[in-house]
């Protein structure tokens, strides 16, 4: 420690209410609007999502026009990557790395603010054009590939532009905010080989973030230029389509594992404490993070197969996306071994966490069949990629939040707990809803039918089975809102009932964030006090055998 | 969630109005960079590419929102030094490397993009620079040697600072300043030249490449010239000594990495070119 102890937790302004929220600089706090948000994001997203199913639940046109699908699956896809996942995962961090290291706050306190606050105009900026007579939202799908996205004319465009622009910015000083938390501001006792799983997570992600976020920055500004300035970066003599390409995807595949590693890190935590076992191979689970991250680098060109590129180049990429798998493949198999012989308590959280193995898998091995090259020929830009990326960003990311989400709800929510039941009813109807969208797209897929069309051709020669298929996929859409309606629902009611508990609800190994959130030291708008003796294991032990004990019975 | 929180629990985190509003302001400068290319027209061919007065005055306001934010952010670091409140030395220069390392890939996509332009232009039989122009290595390696001696001047303030020689601190961070603000008055020169010599930013591939890379290290070096300068003002009001130095420290590594881009970028678009070697 430096000569002068320096402090985080200065008392110098007492606001409340809105003023509260728009200074505050409180990890916890900053945790939960990144929450709130990203389920407003979510809503919107879904709700584009839910216009295209009912467009595809026939064919033939009847609900949107050719331009408004355009847009829909644009914003859809913008939304639930930047704005939804994203955010979530961002809450879930913030809340709980730096109680997890025992650590004050994060580094940057109000860098951490302005993280957030950029996401809000972006947002906004994202979904303006909707409600101006005569923009055009967003409507070159989320990569925005030239030459479309540098000669489509109007306003909407270069605002999706700005928008991922401070989405950037925003993660980047996020991610430096987190690595500098986990390296610098480990309290007592922490170190980063017994620091919890989750931890490691968010280190490994944000390493994928800070070094791909400026080279994805740099090609949307290049956009910008040669849609504004008169620039030939992408289009016109002497200039390269295929750079953006390169650019975007050296951000475009760190920026799916930067989805879903946070998640594997919320299974980390979940799976050991509801199989009553410690986590099995907590160093090869750390290590495994780190080498999806850094493998992560090296695979992007298996998004170009087909633009022509060098087909020695593509056989590199074709192995290193081959060897993504076998970190992968590490962190299941410690999750099936950390389950083996274990007690399984089969709430919430837990089967959350079953449903991500399961569906990762599905979209696991799928991804492995698209990096092979002869296979990702044949499926490029079909709905078999729709769907093996759904059950990696949904089946994975989405379960994974909510698993998150359950497993915390006490602390998140000062004491107040979710009804079970309700929680259960969530889980499978968006556990079979999930499965009757996505599955089918599988099949539209190997049956040819292209990503990203506003039609189809119903196949009548087989007994229109193409219509068949798209049906079931829009009914599990449904299923999938009516989940996450009966996930707000369950909030609300919580809010409502007001059913609190005082301590760890799961019984189980005992967690720091609990522990410490039992000792009364995890309180919004104050800092963590790191420096006085914890309250003896026993006690609280004996605390969370009551506790559960009581949620048992009740 | 939290409306029964609060009461008077001591170890609140101190509360700043700034990061919401910089965001607010990053957003308007982004809106008026956008208003700006609406209304240039570069893609219809007959416009008069002429920047709107409302464009200019939203960019303008968007500027002045970032600095006056970032001016409030700054004097808050100011007003908490006498109370410790911050999260000491060492954090503030990890941080400060991550991000550099992050501008490093920044400034690779950059040079990429360059050395894909030049492949492209041999490939097409255009050579390299692809169109009539000769930029001035003599008179742009006279400034950069400015910029050069500013490393070395900082250098010299940050071990006066280590030995608590306060005056001595002062004066070479202010030299390095000024040493900064020359090689920025070259930069705005040639850029002058260049555009009366009639290139601009889209006339070919080379000055395209050339206005991006220059022009965007030049923004770093004026982003670290206002680090540098938010530092010398809290330095004359006696903050800052040998325990407690991280922002001088912060801002001189920031210095550091901007003449290390700038050595490659002399190299690559200067010097190279007029050996032969493109």
């Amino acid at each position: 420690m430096a000569a002068a102890e320096f402090v985080m937790a200065e008392p110098s302004h007492k606001r409340t209410g809105l003023m509260r929220w728009l200074t505050t600089t409180d990890h916890k706090e900053i945790g939960l609007m990144y929450l709130w948000a990203g389920f407003v994001f979510f809503i919107l997203g879904g709700i584009a999502a839910l216009l295209m199913r009912l467009e595809l639940f026939q064919p033939g046109l009847q609900v949107v026009s050719g331009e408004t699908f355009n847009e829909l699956f644009s914003l859809h896809g913008t939304t639930m990557v930047f704005l939804w996942i994203m955010p979530a995962v961002a809450g879930l961090g913030n809340y709980f790395v730096p109680i997890m290291l025992k650590a004050k706050d994060m580094a940057y306190p109000r860098v951490n603010a302005l993280s957030f606050w950029l996401i809000v105009p972006a947002g906004i900026l994202l979904y303006l054009p909707l409600l101006i007579q005569g923009w055009t939202a967003v409507n070159v799908t989320w990569v925005g590939y030239p030459p479309l996205s540098t000669t489509f004319p109007g306003v909407g465009l270069d605002l999706w532009i700005l928008a991922l622009i401070l989405l950037g910015m925003a993660s980047t000083l996020g991610s430096i905010n987190f690595l500098v938390t986990i390296f610098k501001m480990r309290g007592p006792g922490v170190t980063l080989f017994n620091m919890p799983l989750f931890a490691w997570a968010q280190l490994a992600t944000s390493v994928l973030l800070v070094f791909s976020l400026p080279v994805v920055t740099v090609a949307f500004l290049m956009l910008l230029f040669d849609r504004s300035f008169g620039t030939h970066f992408f289009t016109g003599a002497g200039s390269e389509p295929i750079l953006y390409q390169h650019l975007f995807w050296f951000f475009g595949h760190p920026e799916v594992y930067v989805l879903i590693l946070p998640l594997m890190g919320v299974l980390n935590e979940v799976i050991p404490k509801f199989s009553r076992r410690p986590v099995f191979g907590y160093t090869s689970m750390a290590w495994a993070m780190m080498g999806i991250a850094i493998v992560g680098f090296i695979v992007w060109a298996h998004h170009m197969f087909t633009t022509g590129i060098n087909p020695t180049v593509r056989a590199v990429f074709m192995f290193n996306t081959m060897l993504v798998g076998v970190p992968t493949g590490v962190k299941v198999f410690n999750w099936l071994t950390t389950m083996w012989g274990g007690q399984i308590a089969l709430k919430a959280p837990m089967k959350h966490a079953l449903g991500f193995i399961w569906l990762f898998v599905i979209g696991g091995i799928t991804g492995v069949m698209l990096g092979a090259i002869p296979v990702d020929y044949a499926l490029h830009d079909s709905y078999f990629v729709v769907a093996h990326f759904h059950y990696t960003m949904v089946g994975g990311a989405v379960f994974g939040i909510f698993a998150g989400i359950y497993y915390w709800y006490p602390i998140l929510s000062n004491g107040r707990m979710y009804n079970e039941k309700m929680a259960n009813g969530q889980f499978w109807l968006m556990f079979v809803g999930f499965n009757l969208t996505f599955f089918p797209q599988f099949l539209l897929g190997l049956n040819g039918m292209p990503r990203r069309v506003v039609d189809y051709d119903p196949l009548p020669q087989y007994g229109n089975i193409q219509t068949l298929l798209n049906q079931m996929s829009t009914v599990g859409a449904f299923m999938i809102a009516l989940a996450v309606f009966v996930f707000l629902l369950n909030v609300a009611v919580s809010h409502r009932r007001n059913v609190r508990v005082s301590a760890d609800p799961w019984g189980g190994n005992r967690v720091v964030e609990y522990q410490l959130w039992e000792q009364g030291r995890v309180k919004l708008g104050e800092g963590l006090i790191v420096d006085h003796e914890p309250e003896p294991l026993a006690v609280t032990e004996a605390k969370a055998r009551a506790a559960a004990e009581r949620l048992e019975a009740a | 969630m939290s409306s029964d929180q609060g009461g008077d629990h001591p170890h609140l985190p101190h509360g700043s109005v700034w990061p919401f509003w910089l965001a607010v302001a990053i957003s308007l400068l982004g809106i008026g960079l956008v208003m700006l290319g609406q209304s240039l027209q570069m893609n219809d061919p007959n416009a008069a590419h002429v920047a709107s007065p409302l464009s200019l005055t939203v960019l303008g306001l968007g500027v002045a929102a970032v600095v006056g934010t970032l001016a409030g952010w700054f004097f808050e670091d100011y007003k908490w030094w006498p109370s410790n409140t911050g999260t000491g030395t060492h954090i503030p220069k990890a941080g400060a490397l991550l991000f550099i390392s992050s501008e490093f890939f920044l400034f690779g996509a950059l040079f990429a993009n360059y050395f894909t332009f030049q492949h492209l232009s041999h490939a097409n039989g255009l050579g390299w620079p692809d169109g009539e122009v000769e930029l001035p290595l003599l008179k742009t390696g006279f400034f950069s040697l400015f910029l050069f001696a500013s490393s070395a001047t900082i250098h010299k303030a940050d071990n006066h600072l280590r030995r608590n020689e306060h005056k001595q601190f002062v004066r070479w961070w202010g030299l390095t300043i000024l040493l900064g603000l020359v090689f920025l008055g070259g930069q705005v020169m040639e850029y002058t030249n260049l555009i009366a010599e009639g290139h601009t930013l889209g006339s070919s591939q080379f000055m395209t490449a050339f206005f991006i890379l220059t022009g965007t290290h030049g923004l770093h070096v004026f982003g670290g010239l206002g680090l540098l300068f938010v530092m010398w003002l809290r330095a004359r009001k006696g903050q800052f000594n040998a325990q407690r130095h991280a922002g001088p420290q912060v801002a001189s590594m920031y210095w550091h990495f901007v003449d290390i881009v700038w050595v490659v970028v002399l190299t690559v678009l200067y010097i190279l070119p007029a050996l032969g070697f493109a």
